[in-house]
């Protein structure tokens, strides 16, 4: 059985860490509207989504001579859902990005390009605020019916309606209400938004795939999670459901009435997702080839993994999360109580600041001495010294690599400058108990983290241990998850350890605007000119310009270090190395499965 | 079992002088568990002294606040033990007393267990351990939350014998001051059980009536949940209003665990009630909490000691499965069930994360066992007598 | 016997009332609940409200018992409120495997826990009743949930004869002839069944040494003997049924015991039984899955002990029921 070498190990880390995205990006006139209107859809609208997406197209079916192998993938729980409308997790979507077809066919390459898929053409009106969608015409559901512009609108009603407590309701607040979508025809609609926002932001937003209305029209919304529908999903894309054993396994065929493109059409017999909720045990089941994927795999094991098993092609997912620590600016006990009386009115200045991290120069002297270069050194790296991530500056991904802001000068690590830096604003051990204090007050705090996750954990400890040595006495508390972001949102916290999923249509609002409708701001960060950027880079369509207001705002954060931050993670994924044309990259990590196919003489399952 | 006493000739030999050294009395008497025993203390503290003194300075008096007590304990636990084994081995060498002389029920009572020789090696494997955990400040090389006291994931070798973990801190530092807690956990949940389990038992047995029925229908109530499940519930609903504290976790464990105890000693006290001295005491007017507390109890507690030594090993157990499904004593605190815990990422590469806590985990269920095997066959009065 | 049944089934009510009853209000006491998930920093205090409305989580905590309790009676045990489905369909799909993997293991262990026993006390003292012991003392020392990681290890990596998680081969199981089929879900059960039965085995065989031993002492024994007939005959026939008798007792304690383990087993080796979902109902507060769980669980542990008191009947003419 031939062997080919991962190709992983040629990726440096300076390339976008979205691994082996094989994408061709076609969209010049989707991005840059230099006229203010312009015209979406690749230069050849010849109804198919753009689908060469590497070195080469991939064979067809035909050419292959037919499907073949099984790939077997495993997951860590069972799917929630199957309705966009309803579901909550990455893995969720991605395998619901097979089951159907998408609006928009996404690749990234420094940013987030759209072609068409279910959406075959699109278009902008003058002002740039309403977006004219046509819908691809002759694309069915799996039970015949035809796809239209009513299933895009039923979908987003459902995201509306507040009974059915979707997840995903934040995409609709840029909308105008009533609007959001409005459906001119059978096959035509269009989003009105509110203002002319950032295109990607824009289009994102309008990417929610339809659920068929005929189907669940009349369904409980209340209940929507567990409908019947997930025991019989009525879908568009090349895949359907052959079997779901409840938190066993789900077993995927291709669709045999798949109306899409023909080169949509599966190359394997069968994708078969195992669950099995225990590492060891995933990790086991990798190495003796029970399992062809396995995603979120430990650094600790990859380099012996890589050397041990040949067999494997690495991938890396990045940098989609990061890990950073919050410092809360604000006394939480007084901003509890001036916000219960004031709400919506809360005057900032008014409450009290954080005793300890209410100024610029202390969170800056704790970042000096706190060693990020030695936690991605000893939670991202592996033995032989391949690195899994990179230290972070901002919220904003770095693979977007146009809008983060790579010439931020970092915070470098300076225990005696930090020590120095502390005692100048009158932390000094006058008790000579081994911990700062000042006015009688030693330097002691706690830091929350959320329970279960066991790299944060560790980095916990370790800072810990860096701020033990300037006399800074850490506590760590460990919360569990639903109370963990309760705790966040409500700023009743000292400091905290956390992380973000970072969206790959960047809007720095949520996270930074003072504004008190933004409950991401965890630290009660406000700072008037990051606002007016932020603000203004939303509703801003030239990129290059709001690319530049946006790295500007992230340059103003870092100096305020409102966080500390600390890195961002590549996701090691492996894959058996007799699946062909495979992605795996920054937005999904199984992604267009189609298009995956085993040579003839490599076939491991005959089924 | 247990015919590895010599029979004492008709005049007591002169002791051999060689017979004071810790151990060596034992053995040439043909003890040989508690030479081993013996000399196993022995040995720890030797241990202690050559891994502990040199530091003496900087253990007692650190230079910044620090371990506290703990030293302190340590060394006063030290020449405490000392005195043990030199009692210990001081009283093997004294002449033993004539065959039919009486002795008092104490003293029956360690012959008897000797006998079992399964049960003085767990006996003496359990002393090992809570002398260990005793002395950890002194035995201990390193601070168990060090990170970087080594690299990471060093196999066991001369300087890290347990090897080191993922935050490259040494496992034997870790794992004994893990003996610690997962020995007090053991000790204090069982004790706290013992206790309830006793008071409730005693009052159902004496007073009978309602109360008895009521009590029996909460413990068959409690005894139906398997014990794991109900404490899962317990922590794992109230995890985030702080459950999840060393005190409390041993506390639910000492609630979870009183039923066994509470219907052995109720069918003890349902036989003694009825027994001469107590009606006698009732109609001295004795109040009944004195007579329970008293009289009742006192005379019960043989069956409840031997279910407290094997339900610590239970317990032990219960704590390491918390702390699998991370609901156990929280970090860094280092428990033998949380080092597991931490570790089984690690199983393919650093396997003796695991292996080391887990087979000491499995060493000190044995010892309980094996001990409380040993004291029920000493209590049973149907094996007095036997050859 | 058929009164006798009901009258032990009718006795299990107060039992089973008192466990949901005490779940309910430990649920009850505990902070949050099961629809905190659904709410995002933006939902909206109506949309809140609505959602409590639904649940019927705005009611106070006596209604709600009530509710429970009557619908309880008829057999409905609600919605899931972290799935949405029927509480009931989520059982029916977890129990039956839960039952599979129990039954499986109650058979090792006491087979061999059994046969253990016999061998030491037929060669009570010598070096393999020793040996034995120890082997006996040292699995049942040992911490459930490593046993089942050591397991996997040897024998899905080492020494890979055995699958080491589902309940069924991912890939192949479909295209299998009903034999095979049959088979590969056998090969499935061994490592969990292994690696929850063990330590109860061990306990099994030190019971049913202890006992044999004690009866092999009987005076009715040492008549069969003298009698002339074979030693084997002796043990098998007299001996055995009476000391099978304590062995019985404990068969009933076995079934919580197992669950137990089930909990930890069932996560490791990806078994989508009781266990996992016990645990998946607490970590999500999942009021109705909770208490359904619970209930499934005693109602396990009252027919076990039913068919425990049952099999001795059988085996001890002796007992004639009350």
């Amino acid at each position: 059985m031939p062997i080919t070498t991962p190709p992983s190990r040629a990726l440096s880390p300076v390339l976008v860490g979205a691994g082996l995205v094989l994408s061709l990006t076609t969209l010049a006139g989707l991005v840059g509207c230099s006229g203010g209107e312009g015209e979406g859809g690749p230069a050849a609208s010849n109804g198919g989504p753009t689908t060469s997406q590497g070195p080469g197209k991939e064979p067809s079916a035909e050419e292959l001579g037919g499907r073949r192998d099984a790939l077997v993938i495993a997951e860590l729980s069972d799917a929630d859902s199957l309705l966009y409308a309803v579901s909550q997790s990455a893995s969720d979507a991605a395998l619901i990005a097979n089951l159907n077809m998408e609006n928009f066919e996404a690749t990234f390459d420094c940013s987030l390009q759209y072609t068409p898929a279910l959406f075959e053409s699109w278009s902008w009106d003058d002002t740039h605020t309403i977006l004219k969608v046509k819908v691809r015409e002759g694309v069915s559901w799996s039970d015949g019916k035809p796809v239209t512009a009513h299933d895009v609108k039923f979908t987003y009603d459902l995201v509306l309606d507040p009974v059915v407590a979707s997840p995903r309701q934040s995409m609709l607040e840029k909308m105008v209400p009533g609007k959001a979508p409005l459906v001119i025809d059978d096959y035509n609609l269009e989003f009105h938004y509110q203002k002319a926002y950032n295109t990607a932001t824009m289009l994102q937003h309008a990417s929610l795939a339809p659920s068929p209305k005929h189907v669940l029209e009349s369904a409980d919304r209340a209940s929507l999670r567990g409908n019947d529908f997930h025991k019989n999903p009525v879908t568009t894309g090349p895949w359907k459901i052959d079997k779901w054993e409840p938190d066993s396994r789900i077993v995927l065929v291709p669709n045999e009435k798949f109306s899409g493109p023909k080169e949509m059409s599966p190359r394997l017999n069968r994708v078969i997702f195992k669950i099995i909720p225990e590492y060891a045990t995933r990790l086991i089941e990798l190495e003796s080839g029970a399992i062809d994927l396995m995603t979120a795999i430990l650094p600790s094991d990859a380099a012996r993994l890589k050397k041990e098993h040949p067999e494997l092609s690495f991938y890396r997912r990045g940098w989609r999360s990061n890990d950073y620590i919050a410092w809360n600016n604000f006394d939480s006990a007084d901003y509890k109580a001036q916000k219960e009386t004031a709400k919506e009115n809360l005057d900032w200045s008014k409450v009290k600041r954080h005793p300890i991290f209410g100024d610029v120069a202390t969170r800056r002297a704790l970042t000096k001495a706190i060693d990020i270069d030695k936690l991605i050194k000893d939670l991202l790296t592996t033995e032989d010294g391949e690195v899994y991530g990179r230290r972070a500056v901002s919220t904003v991904t770095p693979a977007l690599c146009d809008t983060h802001n790579n010439d931020i000068p970092l915070i470098p690590l300076n225990v005696a400058e930090a020590k120095a830096e502390l005692e100048a604003l009158g932390w000094k051990d006058t008790n000579n108990d081994g911990v700062l204090d000042r006015d009688g007050k030693p330097f002691r705090f706690t830091l929350l983290t959320n329970s279960g996750n066991a790299r944060r954990n560790k980095a916990a400890v370790i800072v810990q241990d860096n701020l033990k040595s300037i006399g800074v006495d850490m506590q760590i508390e460990q919360s569990e998850s639903n109370t963990f972001f309760e705790r966040l949102r409500k700023k009743d916290y000292e400091a905290a350890l956390s992380g973000w999923s970072a969206s790959l249509a960047p809007d720095m609002n949520p996270m930074w605007h003072s504004g008190e409708k933004y409950e991401f701001n965890f630290t009660g960060y406000s700072n008037p000119q990051v606002d007016q950027l932020i603000a203004e880079a939303l509703e801003e369509p030239d990129d290059a310009k709001s690319n530049a207001m946006i790295k500007e705002a992230q340059r103003l954060i870092y100096e305020d270090q409102p966080y500390t931050f600390l890195y961002w993670m590549d996701e090691i994924v492996a894959v058996h190395s007799r699946f062909k044309d495979v992605r795996v990259d920054i937005l999904s990590q199984y992604r267009r499965m189609d298009a995956w196919w085993v040579p003839a003489n490599e076939v491991k399952y005959p089924q | 079992m247990g015919d590895a006493m010599p029979t004492t000739p008709s005049s007591p030999p002169a002791a051999n002088p060689l017979g004071y050294i810790p151990g060596l009395g034992h053995l040439l008497r043909g003890d040989w568990p508690n030479a081993i025993g013996l000399t196993g203390q022995l040995l720890i503290l030797i241990w202690a002294a050559v891994a502990g003194f040199p530091r003496l300075g900087a253990l007692l008096f650190p230079e910044q606040g620090g371990s506290g007590l703990h030293p302190w304990i340590a060394l006063v636990s030290w020449f405490g033990v000392l005195a043990l084994v030199g009692y210990t081995t001081w009283a093997g060498q004294q002449p033993p007393p004539p065959k039919d002389a009486v002795r008092s029920p104490t003293a029956e009572l360690i012959k008897q267990f000797q006998r079992n020789r399964a049960g003085v090696f767990g006996l003496h494997i359990v002393s090992w351990m809570i002398v260990l955990a005793l002395l950890t400040p002194l035995v201990a090389p390193f601070d168990p939350d060090a990170i970087a006291a080594g690299d990471r994931y060093m196999p066991p070798q001369p300087g890290y014998w347990m090897g080191t973990d993922d935050y490259g801190r040494d496992l034997l530092s870790r794992s004994l001051y893990g003996a610690r807690i997962s020995l007090s956990i053991g000790f204090i949940a069982v004790g706290l059980s013992a206790t309830l389990g006793a008071l409730i038992g005693a009052v159902a047995g004496y007073f009978g009536g309602w109360v008895d029925r009521a009590s029996m229908w909460l413990v068959d109530l409690l005894l139906a949940l398997p014990r794991l499940v109900l404490l899962l519930a317990i922590v794992g609903l109230f995890r985030s209003a702080g459950a999840q504290s060393l005190f409390l976790i041993v506390v639910i464990l000492g609630l979870t665990g009183w039923m066994g105890v509470s219907r052995i000693v109720r069918a003890q006290v349902l036989t003694l009630k009825e027994q001469d001295f107590v009606q006698a005491c009732r109609a001295m007017g004795i109040p009944d909490s004195r007579i329970i507390l008293g009289h009742i109890l006192p005379n019960a507690m043989a069956p409840v000691i031997v279910n407290a030594s094997l339900a610590i090993g239970g317990t032990i157990l219960t704590e390491a499965s918390l702390s699998f499904l991370g609901l156990g004593v929280p970090p860094p605190t280092a428990t033998w069930g949380s080092i597991i815990n931490d570790g089984r990422e690690f199983m393919r590469t650093a396997p003796w994360i695991t292996i080391g806590p887990g087979l000491l985990i499995v060493l000190a269920v044995m010892s309980f066992n094996l001990l409380g095997d040993g004291l029920r066959d000493a209590l049973d009065p149907k094996l007095r007598g036997r050859a | 016997m058929f009164t006798y049944t009901l009258k032990k089934l009718a006795m299990a009510l107060p039992l089973l009332w008192g466990v949901i009853t005490l779940i309910f209000f430990l649920i009850e006491l505990s902070p949050g609940d099961a629809t905190d998930r659904f709410f995002t920093p933006e939902t909206p205090p109506e949309v809140r409200q609505a959602i409590t409305e639904k649940w019927g989580l705005d009611k106070p905590a006596v209604t709600r018992y009530g509710i429970m309790m009557v619908n309880l009676i008829q057999g409905d045990f609600g919605r899931s409120i972290s799935q949405e489905r029927p509480v009931f369909d989520i059982v029916l799909d977890a129990l039956p495997n839960t039952l599979v993997l129990s039954l499986l293991s109650l058979i090792v262990i006491n087979l061999v826990g059994v046969v253990l026993g016999i061998v030491q006390a037929a060669r009570q003292y010598s070096a393999l009743d020793g040996g034995l012991s120890v082997l006996s003392l040292f699995f049942y020392s040992m911490p459930g949930f490593w046993l089942a990681l050591v397991l996997q290890l040897v024998f899905g990596l080492w020494w890979p004869v055995l699958p080491t998680s589902g309940m069924i081969d991912a890939v192949m199981h479909d295209y299998m002839t009903p034999s095979q089929q049959t088979a590969d879900k056998l090969t499935h059960l061994i490592l969990p069944g292994v690696a929850l039965g063990v330590s109860s085995a061990a306990s099994v065989a030190r019971y049913m040494r202890s006992s044999l031993l004690e009866v092999i002492r009987q005076d009715y024994i040492r008549t069969a003997k003298a009698k002339g007939l074979p030693e084997y005959v002796v043990v098998l026939k007299h001996a055995l049924r009476n000391a099978l008798l304590p062995i019985i007792t404990i068969l009933g304690m076995q079934l919580p015991f197992l669950v137990s383990g089930a909990v930890l087993v069932e996560h490791i080796f990806g078994w989508p039984g009781m266990g996992r979902l016990i645990v998946l109902a607490i970590m999500s507060q999942d009021t109705p899955l909770i208490i359904a769980c619970f209930f499934i669980l005693t109602m396990l542990v009252v027919v076990g002990n039913l068919m425990a008191d049952l099999l001795y009947a059988v085996v001890d003419p002796r007992i004639r029921f009350e």
